[in-house]
């Protein structure tokens, strides 16, 4: 009884780094892709004066349609590696 | 030999009891279920949690949060062995520190890169990522910024990671409660049948 409690306690959850990185990844860069599609479809004067500022992190990317794809491709590799990151990082830490 | 490490019941872990209080819970329901369809008993089933998880609908492949779960190095096999690692997968927690720490450092090196990319452009117009300075004292676009930025990063995505795993492991108590309560309900709603 005591020794199946001390299992169910010293059990804990690890993280699959590459699957968290496909999701965040995914998440990001659908993200900016519906962000600036969406801004792109509401057009006006001056189309994402703020979301373009991500160019200076992103060269090549721009408030149109084809920046769009060019954004998400940016921003999956951001979520893939910062997910990959956390996945790494986490699991380094739980097992000490 | 190495002090054990356990993992504290303040940091978040499933109190054991209840779970032990589940098993327990659905090992009686089958001994009743068997024997009522034994008896010919009609009875509505008990499908919660529990009847999915003693189906394998939670196993290492299709676990929504995890693929992996990880039992302490220095356990035996044989303790190993004996874990079941459905439930183990099911109900671990998870590490609050080591998700703060893992989002702290990705947080952390994230500002610190991306005020350095701005520092070695230079003349970079407002609005900036200067603006962080109403949240985070002491920051701005210079190269004692990226320091500050490094600390107030990771100092964010810390507290972000630690809270996510608070949460999700009080979510994960308050559901292993929710199915205990109804276990127990089930389990005495005949009671006054037998009087």
């Amino acid at each position: 009884m005591a020794r199946e409690d001390d299992q169910f306690e010293k059990a804990i959850v690890l993280l699959n780094a590459k699957l968290l990185g496909i999701v965040l990844g995914i998440l990001l860069g659908t993200g900016l892709f519906l962000a600036t599609n969406f801004l792109v479809l509401k057009g006006g004067k001056n189309v994402g004066a703020h979301l373009g500022l991500l160019a200076n992190f992103f060269p090549g990317y721009r408030v149109t349609f084809l920046g769009s794809i060019i954004g998400f491709c940016y921003a999956f590799v951001l979520g893939f590696l910062t997910g990959g990151i956390i996945g790494s990082v986490y699991n380094k830490f739980a097992k000490v | 030999m190495a002090p054990r490490w356990r993992f504290p019941r303040w940091a978040g872990a499933v109190p054991s009891r209840w779970i032990r209080g589940a098993i327990w819970m659905e090992n009686r329901h089958q001994e009743v279920e068997n024997r009522e369809t034994l008896e010919g008993v009609g009875r509505p089933r008990w499908n919660i949690g529990w009847k999915r998880l003693s189906e394998g609908e939670y196993n290492c492949t299709n676990a929504p949060y995890s693929t992996q779960f990880y039992t302490r190095d220095w356990m035996t096999a044989d303790e190993k062995t004996a874990a079941d690692r459905q439930l183990l997968l099911a109900f671990a927690p998870l590490h609050r520190s080591a998700l703060g720490e893992a989002c702290g450092v990705v947080g952390g090196v994230i500002l610190a890169a991306a005020t350095l990319v701005l520092v070695l452009r230079g003349g970079y117009p407002e609005p900036n990522l200067g603006l962080l300075s109403q949240f985070f004292w002491g920051y701005s676009i210079s190269w004692r910024g990226v320091l500050i930025g490094l600390f107030w990063g990771w100092a964010t995505g810390f507290t972000l990671g630690w809270g996510f795993a608070v949460v999700r492991n009080a979510v994960v108590w308050a559901w292993l409660t929710v199915i205990r309560s109804r276990a127990e309900m089930d389990q005495y709603s005949d009671f006054l049948d037998h009087l």
